[in-house]
């Protein structure tokens, strides 16, 4: 299998997946390396952007997925009008920011920082997807511990939470 | 500033810290100078205009005004040697703005983010359609078949017979008016008959059950005498006459 196959299979895979799908199952499935499959791919990410193909392949965590090229959303909107997507309250968005660079962390600690009961936003995440519950903290009352999803990463246009803007401490 | 203005604004921040940052923000203060200025006082002037709000966010704003008044009482008092001892509410204070505020800010970064990604569109995950299993049937000849169903027919006799006997137990079959009747029937034809007896002719739990209870409610009324010399022997059950009543 040469580099051009791997990416026809990558991209047939994926396209017919929908769904962000593990690299290592793809890269076991191709019988080839990992790495391998990952130099592939980058490669396939930088010609879809050269080319302004309509589809991209982005990184979701340790998956791919393919997705639209931003570039062209107003005439997926023209032409399809599918259901926009909606921006988070000013309360989730706080929330998620807490639980996204304090991963993992309770409720208790997130209302701790912002001053007010967040039950709700935390349900309305969880409800969302952008959020997972992540075992239970070993302390009084074994808290519900939350961590950020792949859902949370797509949302946000991330790879990974490492890409994440580093926050500014310089204050504190 | 009037007082509706107050009461729709305060609605609109996180919270007590929320305002706190607003008010600083305002003021064009550094966090760390709040309480030399003149924003907790603002603040208690924001939460004493608050009334329309619910009780949940009302105490936690309540909760900071107490905090703000009380570290306001402390710089008032002459201060004694206590600020190893207990900790500092001013830079506990202060410490909590600033950490609230990193977080507003990375909300803020990540509203950024969201708005670029929200013109990125997926495909729904697709349900992959697996080709339709076939069940094989191989190394099995139809003797086998019927052998193998009319030993599953044989396993099931005991829940067989359960299905029967509910059928045969039709709602209100026996009831304790009807059952009162016989016995009453019986003893006024013999005067006296035997715990046995009564039961003789009872097809199914059910009628035993409603007979006893009968039975029961009967000697609970008084209208029979219940007799038994020794232990397992007959019980005797005779009509009670009115002159054997009391």
């Amino acid at each position: 299998m040469n580099d051009d196959m791997i990416a026809g299979a990558l991209e047939s895979i994926l396209f017919m997946a929908g769904d962000a799908v593990e690299i290592s199952d793809i890269a076991a499935t191709l019988e080839i390396e990992t790495e391998q499959l990952e130099s592939i791919v980058e490669q396939m990410m930088e010609k879809r952007r050269r080319e302004r193909s309509g589809l991209h392949i982005i990184r979701v965590d340790s998956k791919l997925q393919m997705c639209t090229n931003q570039e062209y959303s107003h005439y997926i909107e023209a032409a399809l009008a599918p259901v926009k997507k909606s921006r988070l309250s000013q309360s989730m968005i706080e929330t998620l920011a807490i639980i996204a660079y304090k991963q993992p962390v309770t409720r208790f600690e997130i209302e701790q920082i912002r001053g007010v009961k967040s039950s709700y936003s935390v349900a309305a995440l969880v409800e969302k997807g952008l959020i997972l519950r992540a075992g239970r903290k070993k302390t009084l009352g074994n808290p519900v511990l939350y961590v950020t999803s792949d859902e949370f990463l797509r949302h946000f246009g991330l790879r990974s939470v490492d890409e994440l803007p580093e926050l500014n401490l310089s204050e504190a | 500033m009037e007082t509706y203005d107050y009461k729709v604004r305060i609605e609109q921040f996180e919270g007590p810290l929320d305002l706190l940052l607003h008010l600083v923000g305002r003021a064009r203060i550094d966090i760390e100078d709040i309480f030399v200025s003149e924003v907790t006082g603002q603040y208690l002037e924001y939460v004493s205009e608050m009334d329309s709000l619910s009780m949940e966010s009302a105490s936690e704003f309540l909760e900071m005004a107490a905090t703000l008044l009380y570290i306001k009482s402390r710089m008032i008092l002459p201060t004694e040697e206590t600020e190893t001892e207990e900790e500092d509410p001013e830079q506990e204070l202060i410490y909590r703005l600033k950490t609230y505020k990193i977080y507003k800010e990375a909300a803020e970064a990540l509203k950024g983010f969201e708005t670029k990604a929200e013109r990125v569109y997926f495909k729904l995950p697709e349900e992959i359609g697996f080709p339709e299993e076939k069940l094989m049937i191989e190394q099995m000849t139809l003797e086998g078949l019927y052998a193998a169903y009319m030993e599953v027919l044989g396993r099931q006799p005991e829940a067989e017979a359960e299905r029967i006997e509910e059928v045969e137990i039709r709602k209100d079959a026996y009831t304790i008016r009807e059952r009162s009747r016989y016995i009453l029937h019986i003893l006024n034809q013999y005067g006296m008959t035997t715990f046995g007896a009564l039961f003789s002719e009872a097809h199914t739990k059910l009628e035993v059950a409603v007979t006893f209870i009968a039975l029961l409610n009967m000697m609970h009324k008084n209208l029979v005498s219940i007799q038994q010399d020794g232990c397992f022997d007959e019980i005797y059950i005779s009509k009670r006459t009115e002159e054997a009543v009391g």
